[in-house]
């Protein structure tokens, strides 16, 4: 045969077996344990060269000048002094609303999250994604659309799971899509990734009101998230006054590039959207 | 490439990947190892090998990412075959056009994976959002990792492919 018609048919194998990797991979989802039959060995290995990385990464901060430090210095301790009234004026509404909701009788459900800690292995190998992969999985309890948090806030995502590895749809990747809302003003309107790496608050309504500096929150709507979760916080509102719909731009609580421990919420109870049902259910048809 | 020197030369280089390239993003672009040595590979041997290697080194790129599986070798293996195309040895007579054929090659790789991404993940991305912010560091990521690369894969292949003389 030829060297270029040999060429051409294992051309033509490997592109009709990759599609066949493809197939298998998005239908049957069997592609999974034969994945993580691979890379779980590999795991230890590529924890450890994290783990060296981010160290080197973090002892390659560059000196500062002295008076900057200084000046640093006595900004945060003006900081912490402002934070430690706030701490005490926050407690005194903690306590006047427990107080308040005992008087009321009402009485606060706190779902019984169950939690899954896990370490990163990886980040992903395509600089258009951000996933990471941890070392925890099926075998764990981990079931795809788990919400991932850290002790900052929100993570992203449980997107696919093998035994033994999980892999996690970080909420800064651009094809994330999160229910969130306002702590102050209560706008919602729905979080999304941007390749830059940041976060983009979409489709809140322009009669909403929003402030550079609020915290922005999981709604709980739809399921998918426990509400209440810190996302981020507003750092820019645009009111184009001809759209439907006004955007904020979110400084996430979260760094996403220096994740070590996450955690896996393996059970909550989701907001209760079921009155919504039955609303649609009684409203008659046109 | 033999498979003994093939495969734990595309694990260490997905490892690394995946755990210390990552960490090294300029604007949103980071250093495609694998890519690199695919297309090194593939400018170094004519035959079906560069190929092959675009297919396996798609594949371990894809264990440790969030893409559907299969669709770094989809994007790969074209550009393995095109490459293949070019006539003559020609990193042997000149360093430019390996440099030509790896920009070319990043940049369609990169195009390719974007519309698989798109087409198999639902990802759509903007596009020059992406050039921009992705793939052009990455590229420039990439010509300037192919120069060494060419040269310790070029001793690895007259090692194993010596050159044949009639006597």
């Amino acid at each position: 045969m030829r060297r270029e018609s040999r060429r051409l048919l294992t051309f033509g194998v490997l592109l009709l077996l990759t599609l066949g990797l493809l197939g298998l991979g998005s239908r049957l989802s069997i592609i999974r344990p034969l994945i993580s039959a691979v890379t779980l060995p590999l795991s230890p290995i590529a924890r450890l060269l994290t783990g060296g990385t981010e160290t080197i990464a973090g002892l390659s901060t560059p000196e500062e000048d002295p008076e900057v430090l200084k000046a640093r210095n006595r900004e945060l301790e003006k900081t912490v002094a402002e934070m430690q009234v706030e701490i005490v004026r926050l407690r005194e509404i903690e306590r006047d609303y427990y107080r308040l909701s005992g008087l009321v009788n009402y009485t606060t459900q706190h779902p019984d999250e169950n939690i899954v800690t896990a370490n990163v292995i990886s980040r992903d190998t395509s600089s258009y994604l951000r996933w990471i992969i941890i070392n925890r999985g099926a075998r764990d309890g981990i079931k795809v659309g788990n919400p991932v948090i850290s002790d900052l806030g929100l993570v992203g995502r449980v997107e696919k799971v093998a035994a033994n590895l999980s892999w996690i749809r970080l909420a800064n990747d651009p094809a994330s899509l999160i229910n969130a809302r306002t702590q102050e003003s209560r706008a919602e309107g729905i979080v999304t990734g941007l390749l830059q790496g940041g976060l983009r608050m979409d489709k809140i309504p322009q009669t909403q009101l929003m402030d550079v500096g609020d915290l922005v929150l999981t709604s709980g709507l739809g399921g998918m998230f426990p509400a209440d979760i810190v996302i981020g916080q507003v750092t820019n509102v645009s009111k184009p006054p001809a759209e439907l719909f006004q955007t904020a731009e979110v400084r996430p609580t979260v760094d996403y590039n220096n994740l070590d421990i996450v955690s896996v919420i393996t059970a909550f109870i989701p907001v209760d959207t079921s009155v919504f049902d039955e609303q649609i259910q009684a409203t008659p048809n046109p | 490439m033999s498979l003994q020197f093939g495969i734990p030369l595309f694990i260490i280089a997905a490892l690394l990947q995946a755990a210390v390239l990552s960490h090294l993003r300029v604007y949103g672009g980071q250093p495609d190892l694998i890519v690199v040595i695919v297309l090194a590979w593939s400018t170094l041997d004519r035959d079906r090998e560069g190929m092959i290697w675009a297919f396996v080194g798609g594949l371990f790129l894809d264990l440790f990412s969030g893409a559907p599986f299969g669709i770094s070798s989809l994007a790969l293996i074209p550009i393995a075959y095109f490459i293949g195309l070019t006539e003559a040895q020609v990193y042997r007579t000149n360093i430019v056009l390996p440099l030509m054929l790896t920009l070319a090659g990043a940049l369609a790789y990169h195009g390719l994976y974007l519309l698989l991404l798109r087409f198999f993940g639902g990802v759509s991305l903007s596009w020059s959002e992406a050039l921009g912010y992705v793939t052009l560091p990455s590229v420039i990521f990439d010509v300037i990792l192919v120069i060494p690369a060419l040269r310790l894969l070029s001793g690895w292949y007259t090692r194993l492919h010596p050159r044949q003389v009639k006597i």
